[in-house]
């Protein structure tokens, strides 16, 4: 092909100086050369190159969420994630944001059952400073009464206008963990990620400290590198301010047995924010781990992702009997759970829905789905893949998320091949296997009067 | 009844569903970058970690950009084609600009070129609006279409497998397009409300004029569609639109992602090849007018409790080599949150949330412009240190550190704007349509990094001219008018565009005939409806107590409002108890009147305020807030008649005169029954509304619509 002149130039020069390039054309998609290593206090690296632009993503996983908190220990995987925004021996309060902001780079954090992250995307040359942020808070976090004091005001707001106030919120969250888990057998996943209020009140600045000094050692998590950077300088830069953090203790195991004995079950909430009904179907299923978690993950985007599935075909476009549909497949380390939700239109009882549902659910079982609609859920599933794989941040996630789901970071290619290769058979089979009437929780919203003041 | 207008302190409605279905709460609470703080106990830390650096590292050596490589080329009919092979991800981009937007909008009916771009998608001679998104959605890809003022662009972003298909749906949309009559009137109806929503933002309303203002009523870039220009669009001037500027030597195609140039140009030449040239008009980009002295134009917004402030003026044409420099100011200046605006007018003297200066770039000539949103007790100081600002960027050297913090941001955050096929493709693109070179962009990071302090200062004192400045107050005239006095002259304006005297805001007591014996006894029920769902119901009881009336509210469902009003039987007012919540934001108010004074405490979210006293003088005649619909009720209405009202408003602590100009009739039905009622306007208040009152005495209210919102009331049962 022809190159204008400039452009070679400035090819030439970049090849000149820049490292040799690590990514070629990859082989097959999803795929994403890397290198994992291990520092002596047990923090696990993962390092992948990128030189395609001047930028880098620093991302750490803490392998703690709501999943290792323990009875009348609720919320600190979440309380945390406001905590390390609090400042740390070198970084004030407020400071991490400033300083990302000036050096032209974004930055945030997040909370999921089982990992809770922190990451930045920078300017290649301001790698340095990500890293020293990281590693300020990982060694010397500031927990003091007062930051405990004010970010539990701030979660305690976050619970009231996530959840309390929010239509559904009460409906939802259940839907994701006390209803369809066993909170005795599965406590891991049995409790709300957001957690108690109660407990929240009652945690000190030493319970605290304990759970920092446990869960967010250097043995408990992984840092992750990915851009236009030099090895041998990162290698170092990570060795000099991550290596002489204490190891910390060993992390108990996450105990979850039997997690869905209770189903079927059903629950009723009277939600005075909602004004429509909603009815909100929660299936149990396999690991992570498991190679069901395949067929399943496009049987849900066929049964409600996007504007051509099926239920939102029936129930919305046809019927319209409900205002909106949707299908949630919530994979984790331990067994997971599809939520399949659906508002209905005014008039309409829940139970007319359910009924629609499980008449597609026994279509699915009884003929399976067609190659048409397995085609379209691939092509969507493998674009939402390759599109996240296109910053370095992306593939950052992408990298940690194979690595905690499946052990290696080489899943990523691995997970979209096995995705790809779902025959119809895979489909009916795991219809049959999972989305049964008897493995379900069901949840319904019933609109209630507003409370009184 | 009673219209419940306080719901406009909390128009942030949306249906939350997608929201709260979120598995994993993302977003950390953090502040706004945050006011210095104390230096932070070092708890946790050990002695033994005493290596460990105590101060962020600087910046490592700046790494240099490897810009994708690409091919332009021109096809045989004019268009212009351009190619980015990057193949990191199998994914595709593929881009069409039409050189012409919403600067060629012909002036009656502004807005036509959004319409036009919304419209591309809804129907092509092969495809109706929903085989469309089915066809992209089938292959996981995303097809879109939306316009600018100097073009419009319609963009597919496809698996690169799926290059072909994005191909043909682009071609058909943007050569064939049907613009169906049913999805027109979708369109154009969306764009009414989008509008309506944008007209009652400040920040909007200040924008406006500082373009009118800046450019010159007549110059393209000053044109903006209104409610009245929308509503004549109509499918002929769409056809026309099309006709007259979609033409293959008016376009520039830019594909980028995992593709092969030469596919791409075969690709292209299949797709576009039989594409007509042939000449477009082009936009007539008069003189902006000359400015001798600076002048401000204050828009009165009543009950504004913040004013928006703009100061700018012209800048750069798009090939002016100064740019690179402008820029660095502008970083220095407003350009972020180590910004000497940001850094004085919010950290300093805390004045603000944010302060901000921005530079523009479009096809012709550009503007320079500094913005600030501050409380009204400080409007005059915020513009005086704005305007400091500018002076000071032209009669001081910029400080070494401050220039490299401002180049090493600019270099250093370049590369994450390019990093996927589709931000690659967009830059491109924009530097091409600005008519520049591609070393504008190739070069940007080479010549950021060349610009010195003198540079600086240099285009400072060429181009940055407090001293002719437009200056753009968007607030409550009664608040902070006179301070402004002797900044510059200054020119009045309503919201709506309409030139004020100071006159026009005195406040008087209503001259209207009110018979409070129409008054009687009722419960009254609505619904209110979000986006057609029905989302909520309000309560509205008017009861005895003794010789006087107690209107109680109550409201439930996306919002909570509890209230209770009394007055006397000759509708004076007596006390004012009410508590707004939407979400976790709760505001309540307690207020008494007696001989001409308001007292009483007002409790605002933080960021409002908080709590404060209220302890004011009114004119006679003054309402309290949530009377003001049994006061109506009871007065005599007919079309063509405007009343004002004097009413206190708790949030800002004052009164502002209320007009209600009764429009026209009209018959309504709603669950209630079926209704004669008088339309009437209300103005004068932040959140415009229109009223549908029963013209049968007591004039309830049959429904309330709030302007640019998609919020109504309607009246659901009436009990006495």
């Amino acid at each position: 092909m022809r190159l204008s002149g400039i452009n070679s130039l400035i090819i030439l020069l970049a090849l000149a100086t820049a490292p040799p390039s690590v990514a070629q054309q990859p082989t097959a998609p999803g795929t994403i050369p890397f290198e994992i290593y291990q520092l002596d206090n047990g923090l696990e690296v993962i390092l992948a190159q990128d030189h395609s632009v001047p930028v880098v993503a620093v991302d750490v996983w803490y392998h703690v969420g709501a999943a290792n908190e323990r009875p009348g220990l609720t919320g600190f995987a979440h309380l945390f994630e406001h905590m390390m925004f609090q400042g740390s021996e070198n970084v004030e309060k407020g400071e991490h944001m400033q300083l990302v902001e000036r050096a032209g780079g974004s930055m945030n954090g997040s909370t999921a059952v089982d990992r809770t992250n922190y990451f930045e995307t920078l300017p290649a040359n301001r790698l340095n400073l990500g890293l020293w942020l990281e590693a300020d808070r990982m060694r010397s976090l500031a927990i003091t009464a007062e930051n405990l004091e004010n970010q539990r005001e701030v979660v305690k707001e976050e619970r009231r206008l996530r959840v309390d106030n929010a239509p559904y919120g009460v409906s939802i969250r259940s839907s994701l963990s006390t209803v369809p888990y066993n909170s005795e057998t599965c406590f891991a996943y049995g409790h709300e990620t957001i957690g108690s209020m109660d407990d929240l009140n009652a945690a000190d600045p030493a319970d605290v400290q304990r759970f920092f000094n446990v869960y967010y050692a250097p043995g408990n998590a992984t840092l992750a590198v990915v851009g236009d950077f030099d090895p041998d300088r990162v290698r170092t830069l990570i060795e000099e301010y991550f290596a002489e953090i204490p190891a910390g203790p060993p992390v108990p195991e996450v105990e979850c047995e039997q997690p869905f004995s209770d189903l079927p079950v059903q629950k009723t909430f009277q939600d005075a924010n909602a004004n429509l009904p909603a009815l909100f179907l929660t299936y149990g299923l396999p690991a992570a781990g498991s190679p069901d978690v395949y067929p399943l993950r496009l049987l849900a985007a066929v049964l409600a992702g996007g504007e051509s599935s099926r239920l939102h075909q029936r129930l919305v476009r046809e019927e319209q009997s409900a205002l909106q549909v949707l299908s949630v497949p919530d994979f984790r380390k331990g067994p997971g759970i599809l939520l399949i939700g659906a508002i209905a239109n005014q008039g309409v009882e829940p139970a007319q829905i359910e009924a629609v549902v499980e008449e597609e659910l026994a279509t699915v079982r009884a003929e399976g789905i067609s190659a048409a609609e397995l085609e379209k859920a691939k092509n969507q599933y493998r674009s939402q893949v390759i599109r996240q794989l296109q910053t370095a941040l992306g593939k950052a996630e992408a990298l940690h998320q194979a690595n905690m789901l499946y052990g290696d970071p080489a899943a990523v290619r691995t997970d979209l091949a096995k995705t790809l290769a779902v025959s119809l058979e895979d489909i009916q089979r795991v219809a049959v296997e999972y989305l049964t009437p008897d493995n379900r929780a069901t949840v319904i919203t019933e609109p209630a009067p507003a409370a009184k003041e | 009844m009673r219209p419940i207008y306080s719901m406009r302190a909390f128009l942030l409605i949306a249906i939350p569903f997608a929201a709260a279905c979120a598995s994993a709460p993302a977003v950390p609470d953090t502040p706004a970058p945050a006011a210095p703080q104390q230096p932070m106990p070092s708890a946790g830390a050990e002695n033994d970690l005493a290596d460990f650096p105590s101060n962020p590292p600087p910046p490592l050596p700046a790494q240099p950009l490897e810009f994708p490589g690409f091919r332009e080329t021109t096809l045989p009919n004019g268009l212009q084609l351009i190619i980015v092979e990057q193949h990191d991800q199998p994914i595709a981009n593929l881009s069409l600009y039409i050189e012409s937007g919403a600067a060629n909008d012909p002036p009656p009916e502004a807005g036509l070129a959004n319409i036009v771009a919304q419209m591309l998608t809804k129907g092509t001679a092969d495809r109706t609006a929903e085989e469309i998104s089915q066809t992209i959605e089938g292959v996981g890809g995303d097809l879109t279409a939306s316009a600018a003022d100097d073009y419009i662009r319609v963009s597919a972003v496809v698996l690169a497998d799926d290059l072909p298909l994005a191909f043909e749906l682009v071609q058909g949309v943007t050569l064939e397009p049907t613009f169906p009559q049913d999805e027109l009137d979708i369109v154009r109806t969306r764009m009414l409300s989008a509008l309506q929503a944008e007209l009652a933002q400040p920040a909007s309303v200040a924008q406006r004029r500082f373009v009118l203002e800046v450019y010159g009523a007549g110059h393209p870039y000053s044109l903006a569609a209104l409610p009245g220009t929308v509503s004549e669009i109509d499918k002929a001037d769409l056809e026309e639109f099309h006709d007259a500027h979609f033409s293959a030597d008016n376009a520039v195609l830019v594909v980028s992602g995992d593709v092969d140039a030469d596919e791409v140009e075969e690709l292209a030449s299949n797709a576009f090849g039989e594409w007509a040239g042939g000449g477009v008009p082009e936009p007539t980009f008069i003189e902006p007018p000359a400015r001798e002295a600076a002048r401000i134009y204050f828009v009165h917004r009543p009950g504004s409790v913040q004013s928006n402030i703009l100061v700018g003026h012209v800048g750069i044409r798009p090939e002016n080599p100064d740019y690179y420099p402008l820029q660095v100011l502008n970083k220095i200046v407003g350009g972020g949150t180590d910004s000497r605006l940001f850094s004085i007018l919010r950290e300093e003297k805390g004045w603000t949330y944010g302060a901000y200066s921005r530079l523009s770039r479009p096809e012709e000539i550009g503007y320079f412009v500094a913005s600030a949103e501050v409380r009204n007790a400080v409007t005059d100081s915020a513009l005086i240190e704005m305007l400091n600002q500018l002076n000071r960027i032209r009669d001081e050297t910029v400080t070494a550190a401050e220039l490299n913090a401002a180049k090493s941001f600019l270099t250093g955050s370049f590369p994450l704007r390019i990093e996927t096929a589709g931000q690659i493709a967009a830059q491109i693109a924009q530097v091409r349509l600005l008519g520049l070179p591609v070393d504008a962009l190739t070069q940007y990071r080479e010549r950021i990094e060349m610009v010195s302090a003198a540079d600086v200062q240099r285009v400072a004192r060429e181009y940055i001219r407090p001293e002719r400045a437009v200056i753009v107050v968007v607030g409550d005239a009664t608040q902070v008018l006179e301070d402004l006095e002797g900044i510059a002259p200054i020119e009045m304006y309503s919201v709506e565009g309409d030139p004020l005297e100071m006159a026009d805001l005195e406040i008087t007591a209503p001259t209207v005939d009110v018979d409070a014996a129409a008054l009687e006894p009722a419960m009254l029920t609505y619904q209110l409806m979000v986006q057609g769902n029905p989302l909520g119901t309000a309560t509205i009881t008017l009861a005895r107590e003794g010789d006087n009336w107690l209107s109680t509210t109550t409201m439930g469902g996306a919002m909570n409002q509890q209230s209770e009003v009394r007055f006397t039987s000759e509708l004076e007012p007596i006390s004012a108890m009410q508590s707004l919540s939407q979400g976790a934001v709760t505001i309540t108010s307690d207020l008494a009147y007696a001989d001409g004074r308001v007292t009483g405490t007002v409790e605002l979210p933080p960021q409002m305020g908080g709590a404060k006293d209220v302890d004011a003088e009114v004119v006679p005649g003054t309402l309290l807030p949530e009377m003001e619909g049994w006061y109506l009720a009871a007065a005599e209405l007919a079309p063509g008649k405007a009343i004002t009202i004097p009413q206190f408003n708790a949030q800002s602590g004052t009164v502002a005169g209320v007009t209600y100009t009764v429009t026209g009739t009209e018959t309504l039905t709603t669950p209630a029954g079926t209704f004669e009622t008088f339309r009437v306007e209300v103005s004068g208040v932040p959140q415009q509304a229109i009223l549908y009152l029963r013209q049968d005495s007591p004039h309830i209210t049959v429904r309330q619509e709030f302007v640019g919102q998609p919020v109504v009331l309607e009246l659901q049962e009436v009990a006495r």
